[in-house]
């Protein structure tokens, strides 16, 4: 049995579409106000090429849009199915990555990576524990050795007593 | 040929034999891991060198290079993830070989060609180095803008599903090469008042966003969700050794991307990831069937390898006959040679031609021994493969994050890496071409830099783009390349209504 029929996944791609042709416009528009020095030969300018660039996305844009719109319904699946349950586990993994991102500076990369790690396992539903745990273990520590003190990388060190004691491993 | 002997007598010594095999080693090593690459590589062994003799220190940094090279290909084709940026190229057709299941056979021809590659460059290098130096100076705002032309041709092969969104994705990478300070009249361009901004967006974070984190992400949604496991990268067949008669039967292939490989390496500032760009634009353009390229096609993972390790060899060659660096790794060699007392240039070729012969056999060893290393290293990363895919995606994830971080240890291409990691998924989602998006955002600053460079040389004028010879070869070649598939698909349907 095929996916089913989502009506709404090429008014997805509209909306984007339309986001982008926006997005597009207002870089257009702040194209044109470019300053600096201006050298007489130089015929393009600095807003010469983004503008050309931007002006040939719009067309390009708009005949994509307008062949998405003609095979409207066609697609079986969309972006967003919101009972799909992959699709769940991958949101709740991307919030945990972004999670993990802006807390990297905060936990250090050694716990940032450990907490991220198992909980990431978790979400995607790996059953052993152990095993999981042994895992993201060595992964952080592998990591931690080669990066920080084979090729001597300062990796995010994290805040207060984190960053001291991470200089004792890197 | 007194010389020759000479050179041969210092390389093949066994000491020398042996650090040619430990840089060639650590090259793969670091060319495997995002974020490393051959500069970080080459700079991290140079310590090591300065109590070696000048000769076998020099050689060993080379062998690094070569490594490194060839060892971008190894992530590029088992996770997508480009080690190196000159191997992105290596991701259009080697992974798709690998998720057919033949990652071993698509390892193999990578470093097979990386040899070949490497071997060629240093041949042309023995034949013509002052020769190809001098046509390395003829080089100017023309023709680096026809070349990056030339590079921006292969959008048309890589969107053959969809030639429209193909274009689109590369204009939005060249509109992001926009984003920085004007390299010309120091204006801040799209950067919102943010000084982050200021240097523009690496293609590094970009490219590991969109492409490693984004298939990470469908292939979370895919498997965590029970569904078909299409496309997914399961076996690992065993790292296979090309025979001679298969290399001979694309030997065209091999040789046309060596030397594309090698003339781009001596132009200064080129690269590798140029070249490699160039050579995969030619092959599309010469085949019979361009519209399979991307889907697994080996002469697509040949040309990209055996050029960019045919321009390690070439970066030498203005390096060591003109003292200018052809490339950052090329930039590092030579401030090995000054750390031992020497100085590249015209004059170092008549008072160490041991020196340039020691080179070119050392770039010949170090290909040679890169079909073994390369055997042994890729079946240890080719491991990672086994393991249960949820750990093989917190590996990816936290590797693409070290990657980016590791750039200039700023957390701000972390962010970028996330942000592109977004717009990777739905770009893989709706059709639209990464590869063009990345190839844009690379080329672009080129582009555009050389464009109106020329153009305030020239007062103004856009003839001097066709009335220097070398420039205007490379446009009619671009438009040629470019122009290409539709040409083919205008005549197939002509068929087919026939």
């Amino acid at each position: 049995m095929g996916a089913p029929e989502v009506k709404g996944a090429n008014h997805m791609e509209l909306v984007f579409n339309l986001i982008i042709g926006i997005f597009l416009l207002v870089l257009l528009a702040l194209s044109t106000n470019f300053g600096g020095m201006k050298i007489s030969t130089d015929k393009i300018g600095p807003g010469g090429f983004p503008q050309m660039v931007i002006v040939i996305s719009l067309i390009l844009l708009a005949m994509i849009s307008y062949n998405s719109y003609k095979e409207r319904g066609k697609r079986k699946k969309g972006l967003f199915d919101i009972h799909d349950k992959g699709l769940k586990i991958m949101l709740l993994n991307i919030g945990l990555f972004g999670v993990y991102i802006f807390t990297l500076n905060y936990l250090g990369f050694i716990i940032g990576t450990l907490l991220f790690g198992i909980a990431s396992l978790w979400n995607m539903g790996y059953k052993g524990k152990a095993k999981g745990i042994l895992f993201v273990l060595i992964l952080t520590l592998s990591i931690t050795l080669i990066f920080g003190r084979v090729f001597y990388i300062a990796l995010p060190r994290g805040l207060g007593i984190l960053r001291e004691l991470s200089y004792l491993i890197y | 040929m007194e010389q020759i002997f000479q050179a041969l007598t210092i390389v093949m010594s066994p000491i020398a034999l042996m650090f040619l095999m430990l840089g060639t080693a650590f090259g793969i090593i670091c060319g495997a891991l995002p974020g490393l690459g051959p500069s970080m590589a080459v700079i991290l062994l140079l310590p090591f060198t300065y109590n070696m003799n000048p000769i076998v220190g020099i050689v060993t940094l080379v062998a690094v290079n070569v490594g490194a090279q060839a060892g971008g290909s190894i992530s590029s084709i088992l996770l997508r993830v480009p080690g190196t940026p000159s191997a992105i190229a290596t991701t259009f057709d080697g992974y798709p070989m690998a998720l057919q299941g033949k990652a071993g056979r698509a390892l193999g021809i990578a470093i097979t060609a990386s040899a070949v590659g490497s071997i060629v460059s240093a041949l042309s290098m023995l034949v013509a180095a002052p020769l190809l130096a001098k046509l390395a100076l003829k080089f100017q705002s023309a023709e680096y803008f026809a070349l990056a032309l030339l590079g921006l041709s292969c959008i048309s092969s890589l969107g053959s599903k969809n030639q429209l969104k193909s274009l689109f994705s590369a204009c939005l990478g060249l509109l992001l090469s926009t984003v920085g300070l004007d390299a010309i009249n120091g204006v801040a361009r799209f950067t919102f008042d943010q000084p982050w901004l200021f240097g523009g967006i690496d293609y590094i974070p970009v490219m590991i966003g969109a492409y490693a984190l984004a298939e990470v992400y469908k292939n979370i949604s895919d498997k965590c969700g029970n569904r078909l496991n299409e496309g997914e990268l399961t076996q690992y067949d065993n790292f296979e050794f090309i025979k001679l008669k298969e290399i001979l039967s694309k030997w065209i292939t091999y040789i046309r991307a060596s030397i594309i490989g090698t003339i781009v390496g001596i132009i200064p500032a080129a690269g590798g990831s140029i070249a490699a760009f160039i050579a995969y634009s030619e092959e599309v353009r010469t085949s019979k069937n361009p519209e399979l390229f991307g889907t697994g096609v080996e002469e697509g993972i040949i040309a990209a390898e055996a050029s960019n390790n045919g321009a390690v060899g070439g970066s030498l060659v203005p390096t060591l006959t003109l003292g200018i660096p052809g490339s950052p790794v090329a930039a590092i060699i030579m401030a090995a040679f000054m750390l031992h007392g020497l100085t590249p240039g015209p004059l170092l070729l008549k008072q160490q031609p041991t020196m340039l012969y020691s080179i070119f056999i050392g770039i010949i060893i170090a290909s040679l021994l890169l079909l073994f290393l390369g055997k042994f290293i890729s079946k240890e990363f080719a491991k990672i493969l086994k393991l249960p895919y949820p750990f093989l995606a917190v590996l990816i994830m936290v590797l693409g994050i070290v990657g980016a971080y590791s750039l200039r240890n700023n957390f701000t291409d972390v962010i970028i890496l996330f942000v592109f990691s977004f717009i990777g998924y739905y770009f893989n989602k709706y059709k639209y071409s990464t590869s063009s998006f990345v190839l844009g955002l690379i080329l672009g600053k080129i582009a555009e830099n050389s464009l109106r460079k020329q153009l305030i040389v020239n007062n103004g004028s856009w003839m001097g783009f066709i009335t220097r010879p070398i420039s205007l070869v490379i446009l009619i070649v671009s438009i040629m390349a470019f122009l290409n598939p539709y040409i083919k698909q205008f005549k197939e349907k002509k068929k087919a209504l026939v």
